[in-house]
C-alpha cells in the first residue's frame, strides 16, 4: 500500500517503455538504409518484456499494489499483460515486412505500436476511472495516428479520421460517464465504489453513468450498434494495424469492461447485464449476416471481429442476470478464455491475408481462388485459422465457443437461454462465410494461373504464423493450458 | 491426431470399469485402434505420393490391422465377454466437469469397430482398382483415412464430447470427399448441402450435449445411461429435451426425413466414398448415438419416442417410394440406405435395441457390396444411368451374381442376412405395439424387393444400350465383392432367435455387454407367422418387379417390328398389355411417388431454398439498408437535431461519419432513456 512504487512489478511496462525510447533513438541516428534496425529493436524489446512477466508469475510474492490501490499486479493483471505482450510481439512480426516495402517511417511506426502495447498493459492492472482512462487513452492514441499510416492512400486517411472522431466521440461519452459515476458516489477507486454503489441501484442518475462508461467500452469492442467505424478502419488501415485493432485493441477494451463490470458495478448488474444482452445479439445477428454479402476479406474479417466480439460479451449478459458467484466467476474466466484463443486464430487469419496479399495482390476473395494448390502450406493455415474462428474442433475456437455456450447455458434462466439460441444460430451462419473463404482457396479455380508471382514471405511473418498456429492447436487439443490462465483471473471476478 | 494423447499420456489412465466381464490387453490397449488411423494419415501425406500405390499402401495395412485387433475383441466377445472403458483427463472445465478422451469396449463398440475396420478394409481394397489413374488419389486415400479414423474416434467415444469430435471430423471429411471432383460445380455444392445440412443438425447435438453436461456434471455415456436408469431426479426434469436434441443431431447424420436431403446428393462423391458412407461411417453415427444412449430413451425420454417412430416410419415408407423412379443407380441405393436406416431408426426408436442395431449390421455388408457393384458397372459403362445399360449379366458375371446376393438381403428374402434383420425389426414392432407402423414396414419390404428387382432387370437383362463394349472388372475390384457377398448372405445366422454359438449366446447377448442393462424385448424362438408375412411382402416385390420389368421394351419392339412381322399383332398385343401394366405402375408411382418425388424436390427443397433466400434477403437488407443506407432513413432527423440544419453541407463533404456518430449518440440515448424510464 502507499505511494511506494514496486520496481520489480511493473518491470514489464519499463522494458516496453525503454525499447519505445530506444526505437526512437535509433531512429533519429540511423541513416535511412539502417532503419531496419527499429523494427529488431522493437521486436526484442517486447520479447524481453516476456522475462519479467514470467518470472513475476511463477514468484509467490502476491499481489503489488501501487498509488493507494490505483495500480495492482496481480494474477489478472499479469494474464492479461502476457496476452498483450504476446499479441503485440507477433503484430509486430507481421509488419516488419509491410512497414519496410512500403518505406513509410519505420521508427515512428514501432515506437507508437510499443506506446500502444503499453498503454493495454497499464490498463490490466489499472484500478481506478483514472489509470484507467489514461491507459484507454494510451492504446488509442498512437492507433488514431497508424490507422492513417499510408498516407497516399485515400481510403487510409477516411480510416484515420473516421476512426479518429468516432473515438473522441466515445471517449467523451465515457468521460461523462465516469465524471457522473464520481459524482454520485465519490469514489474513484474501483473498490471504492462498488462499495458505494450498494444503494443506488436505482437512481437515474446512476444508471445514466453505468450506461456511459459501457457505451464507451463498447465502442473498443465495436459492438452493434457502436461498430460502424469498424469495418472503414479496419479495411483502409494498414493491414497489421487491422490486425492489432481487431485483436490487442478490442481486448483492451474487454479488459476495461471486464474491470468496470466485476470488480466495480457488480451491483449495478440489472443495468449493465441486459444492455449488454441486447449489444451481445445485435453483435452477432448484424454482424454475420453483413458478412454474408462481403466480398473484400479484409471486410469479412471486420464483421466476423465484430461477430466475435459479440460471442465474447454473452458471458458478460449471463453475469448480468445471474446472482451466482459460481456463475458470475465462470462467466468471467469463460470471456478470458474466449478473449486468448480469439487473439491468436484472428491474429493467424490477418498474418495470412497479409502473406496471401502480397502473393495474390487482392483483397478480393475471389481473387484468392487456386490460392491453395499455389502456396499449399498457407492454403493450409488459412484452413486452420478459419475453421478455428468457426469453432470446428480440434481447433482452439472450438474450445472458446464451448466455455460461451456452457456458461450461458448454466446461467439458467429464459434469457440466457435464449441467448444461447440464438448464439448456436450464429455460429452456423458463420460457418458459412468462414468456409466460404477456404472453400475458395481450395476448391474453386484460379481466374489467371498464367503470370503470378512468388513473392517470398518473410522470416518473420513465418514465424507469427507458426507461432499462432501452435497456439491453435495445442490450445485446440489441450484447452486445459487456456483453461490454467483464465482460471487464475477468476479471484478478481469473485474478491 | 487428436489420439495421441492418449500415446502419450498412457499412464494416466485413471478410470477402468471391470465388471464381472474380462478386459485384458487387447481391451486395454484398444486406444491404438483409434489412434493408428491419424498416424497412417500422417504417413500418408508425407510419403503417400512417392509410393507405388499412391498412399493406399499404409491406408490399407492400417484397416487391416485394426481389422484384425476388431476380430480378436469380437471373438473375445463372443467366448467371455468384454467390458472396459479408459480414458485421458484432457482439461477440467470450471470446478466439477471433466473433458476426457478415450476409449470404450463392449459389445456395441466392438460390433462398430469390426464393421468400420472391416467394411472399410474392403472397400479401400476396391478403392485402388476403382481410382486407378484418378486425380488426386493421395488426397482422396488421406481424406478416405480421415473419415474412417473420425468414425472410430466417434464409436469409441466414452463421451459426448469426443464423440462430437469424432462427428465433426466425419462431417469434414466427408465434404472433402463428395467435392472430390471439385473441378465441377455441382459436385462441391452437394459436398456443402451434405455439410450444413448436418451443420444445422449438429446444433440439436451441441446443445443436448452441454445440457447433459450441465445437468449431470459428466459427459460420459456410462453415468448418463446409469442416470437415466436409476431415474435421478435432475436428468429426469430435462430428460425428454436432451432426448429430442439428440434425436435432432442424429436425424442429421441418419438422413432421417426431412434432413434426408443431403444423401441422394453425396452421390457426387466417387463411388467408394459412396459405399463406405452408406455401409459403414457416416450415415450410421445417429442410430449408433440412439443405441449408445439408448437407457435414456428406454427409461426417462419415453415421451419423445412415439414422434421418434414417426419420423422414421415417414423415412423408410416414403424414401423407398423414390427409389422406383430413380434412373441413376447410385442414387436407387441412395433412396434405399435412406429408408433402411428408417428400418434401423423405426426399431430403436420403439425399443428394439438389438433388433436396429442388428439391422445396421447386416446393411452394412450389403449396402457396402451393392454400392461396389453399382461402382463396378459404373466403372465398366462410364454412366450411371440404368438407361444407359442392361443385359450386362453376360459380360460382368461376377458383379451380377453378387449383387443379385446383396439385393436379395437388402430385399429380405431367406436365408440372406438382411431377412433376419428385417424380420427381428417387424417383431419389435409388433411385440411394442406399433401395429399400423408394422405393416407399413412389410409394406415398405414389399417396395424395397420390387425397386431392387427392377435394378438388377434394368441393369444386367434385357440389351445393352450404352457405348463400347463393357467388361468385367478387374480382380482387384470383384474379389472384394465376393468377400462382401459372402458375408452378406451369411451374417443374418448370427441372431436367428434361439439358436446360440459357443458360450455366451447369439449377436443378443453379444451386444448386451454394457454397463447398464438395456431391456429391450428379445424373443426366445423364431416367430415363423411374422417371417413369412415379411418373407411374403419381399416375393410379391420381386415378383411384381418382375412382371414389369423383365422385358426390354424398347428393342423388343423394334425387333418384332423388322425381324418376325407375322407375330407382330401377337406381340403387339403383349405390348398393349404392357402398356396397361405401364399404366398399374403410373397408379402406384404416380399418385404416391410422384407426388413424394414433387415433394421431395420442391417443398422441402423448396423450404431449404427458401431458407438459404430469406437469409441472404435478410444480409443484404442488413447490410445494404441498415449497415450503409438505413441510417440515412432513420437518423437523419436525428442528425439534424443534433447538429443542426447547417451540418448538411458537412455532412455531405465528409461522408458519412458523422451518420455514424448520430448512430453512436442516438443508440446511448435510446439505452439511457430505455433504462432510466423503463428498467
Amino acid at each position: 500500500m502507499g505511494y511506494d512504487i514496486d520496481y520489480l512489478a511493473i518491470a514489464p511496462e519499463i522494458t516496453v517503455a525503454v525499447a519505445a525510447m530506444v526505437v526512437l533513438s535509433l531512429d533519429l541516428v540511423l541513416p535511412r538504409r539502417q532503419k531496419y534496425w527499429t523494427a529488431i529493436a522493437a521486436v526484442l524489446g517486447v520479447g524481453f518484456a516476456a522475462f519479467p512477466l514470467i518470472t513475476l508469475a511463477i514468484s509467490d510474492s502476491g499481489a503489488a499494489s501501487m498509488f493507494n490501490g490505483s495500480y495492482v499486479v496481480d494474477d489478472f493483471a499479469l494474464v492479461l499483460k502476457g496476452l498483450f505482450v504476446a499479441a503485440g510481439y507477433l503484430v509486430l512480426l507481421m509488419s516488419v515486412q509491410y512497414i519496410e516495402s512500403d518505406r513509410y517511417y519505420q521508427g515512428e511506426y514501432y515506437f507508437l505500436v510499443l506506446m500502444s502495447i503499453l498503454g493495454s498493459m497499464v490498463m490490466a492492472s489499472s484500478r481506478d476511472l483514472i489509470v484507467l482512462f489514461i491507459g484507454l487513452e494510451l492504446v488509442s492514441g498512437p492507433l488514431f495516428l497508424l490507422a492513417g499510416w499510408r498516407k497516399g492512400d485515400a481510403r487510409s486517411n477516411e480510416a484515420s479520421l473516421k476512426y479518429f472522431l468516432l473515438g473522441v466521440l466515445s471517449a467523451a461519452i465515457m468521460l461523462y460517464g465516469m465524471s457522473l459515476l464520481y459524482g454520485a458516489t465519490g469514489e474513484v477507486t474501483f473498490d471504492g465504489i462498488r462499495a458505494a454503489s450498494a444503494g443506488m441501484t436505482g437512481e437515474p442518475l446512476f444508471i445514466l453513468a453505468v450506461l456511459f462508461v459501457v457505451i464507451g467500452f463498447a465502442f473498443k469492442v465495436s459492438a452493434v450498434p457502436f461498430h460502424f467505424w469498424a469495418p472503414d478502419t479496419y479495411e483502409g488501415a494498414p493491414t497489421p494495424i487491422t490486425a492489432y485493432l481487431s485483436v490487442s485493441s478490442k481486448a483492451a477494451g474487454f479488459v476495461g469492461l471486464l474491470i468496470i463490470t466485476y470488480r466495480a458495478l457488480p451491483e449495478a448488474s440489472a443495468v449493465w447485464g441486459p444492455a449488454i444482452w441486447i449489444m451481445a445479439v445485435l453483435s452477432m445477428t448484424v454482424a454475420n449476416l453483413t458478412a454474408l454479402r462481403q466480398q473484400n476479406i479484409v471486410r469479412l474479417l471486420a464483421y466476423s471481429s465484430v461477430a466475435q466480439a459479440g460471442f465474447m460479451l454473452v458471458p458478460f449478459a449471463v453475469a448480468g442476470v445471474s446472482n451466482d458467484v459460481d456463475a458470475l466467476g465462470s462467466a468471467f474466466t469463460a470471456t478470458i478464455t474466449y478473449l486468448i484463443i480469439y487473439a491468436f486464430m484472428n491474429l493467424g487469419a490477418f498474418a495470412i491475408v497479409i502473406a496471401g496479399a502480397r502473393r495474390t495482390r487482392t483483397g478480393d476473395i475471389d481473387g484468392w481462388a487456386g490460392f491453395g494448390r499455389r502456396s499449399p502450406v498457407l492454403g493450409f493455415l488459412a484452413a486452420v485459422f478459419f475453421f478455428s474462428l468457426a469453432g470446428i474442433p480440434p481447433l482452439a475456437g472450438w474450445y472458446a465457443k464451448f466455455v460461451m455456450f456452457s456458461s450461458a447455458i448454466g446461467g439458467g434462466s429464459v434469457w440466457t437461454g435464449l441467448l444461447a439460441a440464438i448464439a448456436a444460430v450464429n455460429a452456423v451462419i458463420a460457418f458459412y462465410y468462414y468456409a466460404r473463404v477456404v472453400k475458395t482457396i481450395w476448391m474453386d479455380e484460379a481466374p489467371d494461373a498464367a503470370g503470378v508471382e512468388y513473392e517470398p514471405v518473410a522470416g518473420s511473418l513465418r514465424l507469427a504464423l507458426v507461432l499462432a498456429a501452435a497456439v491453435v492447436f495445442i490450445a485446440g487439443f489441450f484447452p486445459d493450458v487456456i483453461n490454467f490462465f483464465s482460471e487464475t483471473t477468476r479471484l478478481l471476478a469473485s474478491g | 491426431m487428436t489420439n495421441f494423447l492418449l500415446a502419450a499420456a498412457e499412464e494416466e489412465v485413471h478410470s477402468a470399469v471391470e465388471a464381472a466381464y474380462t478386459s485384458g490387453f487387447w481391451a486395454e490397449y484398444a486406444w491404438i485402434m483409434l489412434v493408428i488411423p491419424w498416424i497412417a494419415v500422417l504417413g500418408i501425406i508425407f510419403f503417400g505420393k512417392r509410393m507405388k500405390y499412391l498412399g493406399a499402401e499404409i491406408a490399407i495395412g492400417m484397416l487391416a490391422f485394426n481389422t484384425i485387433w476388431a476380430s480378436i475383441l469380437f471373438i473375445l466377445n463372443i467366448t467371455k465377454g468384454v467390458v472396459y472403458e479408459g480414458a485421458v483427463t484432457i482439461a477440467e472445465i470450471g470446478s466439477n466437469l471433466i473433458f476426457e478422451l478415450g476409449w470404450v469396449v463392449d459389445g456395441l463398440s466392438i460390433m462398430m469397430y469390426f464393421v468400420v475396420s472391416f467394411v472399410g478394409l474392403v472397400i479401400f481394397i476396391y478403392a485402388v482398382g476403382y481410382m486407378k489413374g484418378d486425380v488426386r488419389v493421395t488426397w482422396f486415400f488421406a481424406s478416405f483415412t480421415i473419415f474412417a479414423g473420425s468414425m472410430l474416434v466417434l464409436v469409441g467415444a466414452p463421451n459426448l464430447v469426443q464423440l462430437i469430435i469424432g462427428w465433426e471430423g466425419v462431417g469434414v471429411a466427408s465434404y472433402l470427399l463428395i467435392g472430390h471432383y471439385w473441378e465441377q460445380k455441382e459436385n462441391s455444392s452437394a459436398g456443402m448441402k451434405a455439410f450444413f445440412t448436418n451443420k444445422v443438425a449438429d446444433i440439436g447435438l451441441i446443445i443436448g450435449a452441454i445440457m447433459v453436461g450441465v445437468t449431470l456434471g459428466t459427459f460420459k455415456f456410462s453415468e448418463l445411461s446409469n442416470a437415466a436408469a436409476e431415474h435421478a431426479d435432475s436428468l429426469a426434469l430435462v430428460a425428454g429435451m436432451i432426448g429430442a436434441l439428440l434425436f435432432f443431431g442424429a436425424m442429421g447424420k441418419s438422413a432421417q426425413f426431412p434432413f434426408h436431403i443431403w444423401l441422394p446428393d453425396a452421390m457426387a462423391g466417387p463411388t467408394p466414398v459412396s459405399a463406405l458412407m452408406h455401409a459403414a461411417t457416416m450415415v450410421t453415427a445417429g442410430v449408433y448415438l440412439m443405441a449408445r444412449t439408448f437407457p435414456l430413451y428406454q427409461n426417462l425420454a419415453e415421451d419423445i419416442r412415439p414422434w421418434m417412430v414417426a419420423i422414421a416410419t415417414i423415412t423408410l415408407f416414403a424414401m423407398g417410394l423414390l427409389a422406383l423412379v430413380a434412373d441413376d443407380i447410385k442414387k436407387v441405393l441412395a433412396y434405399s440406405t435412406v429408408s433402411q436406416l428408417g428400418y434401423m431408426m423405426v426399431a430403436v426408436a420403439a425399443g428394439g435395441y438389438t433388433a436396429g442395431v442388428f439391422h445396421l449390421f447386416t446393411h452394412a455388408f450389403f449396402k457396402a457390396l451393392l454400392f461396389l457393384g453399382a461402382g463396378s458397372v459404373i466403372h465398366a459403362v462410364h454412366s450411371n444411368n440404368m438407361s444407359d445399360m442392361g443385359g450386362l449379366r453376360k459380360d460382368m458375371p461376377r458383379t451380377y451374381w453378387t449383387f443379385v446376393i446383396g439385393s436379395a438381403a437388402l430385399a429380405g428374402i431367406i436365408p440372406f442376412s438382411g431377412f433376419w434383420s428385417k424380420d427381428e425389426i417387424l417383431v419389435t414392432l409388433g411385440h411394442e405395439g406399433y401395429t399400423a407402423v408394422m405393416w407399413i414396414a412389410i409394406a415398405g419390404a414389399f417396395i424395397t424387393a420390387f425397386y431392387m428387382t427392377r435394378a438388377i432387370m434394368l441393369t444386367f437383362h434385357g440389351s445393352y444400350k450404352g457405348h463400347g463394349h463393357p467388361h468385367e472388372s478387374e480382380p482387384v475390384m470383384t474379389v472384394p465383392l465376393i468377400i462382401l457377398a459372402g458375408f452378406a448372405a451369411v451374417v443374418g445366422f448370427l441372431n436367428i432367435p434361439g439358436v446360440e454359438f459357443g458360450g455366451r449366446g447369439n449377436f443378443t447377448q453379444w451386444l448386451g455387454m454394457r454397463e447398464v442393462v438395456m431391456g429391450d424385448h428379445h424373443p426366445t424362438a423364431p416367430d415363423w407367422g411374422m417371417a413369412a408375412i415379411g418373407l411374403g411382402a419381399a416375393l410379391l416385390g420381386v415378383l411384381a418387379g418382375l412382371a414389369l420389368f423383365a422385358r426390354d421394351k424398347a428393342t423388343q419392339q423394334e425387333r418384332d417390328k423388322f425381324e418376325i412381322p407375322a407375330l407382330y399383332p401377337l406381340l403387339r398385343r403383349k405390348y398393349y398389355m404392357d402398356d396397361a401394366a405401364l399404366g398399374l405402375v403410373w397408379l402406384i408411382k404416380a399418385p404416391f411417388a410422384r407426388a413424394i418425388d414433387w415433394i421431395n424436390d420442391y417443398i422441402i427443397d423448396g423450404v431449404v431454398n427458401t431458407m438459404g433466400f430469406l437469409t441472404a434477403g435478410l444480409a443484404q437488407l442488413v447490410y445494404g439498408g441498415l449497415d450503409q443506407r438505413g441510417i440515412d432513413l432513420g437518423f437523419n432527423a436525428f442528425a439534424y437535431a443534433s447538429g443542426g440544419s447547417g451540418e448538411r453541407l458537412r455532412r455531405l463533404q465528409t461522408g458519412r461519419v458523422q451518420q455514424y456518430a448520430s448512430v453512436f449518440v442516438g443508440a446511448a440515448v435510446m439505452f439511457v432513456i430505455g433504462f432510466v424510464i423503463f428498467g
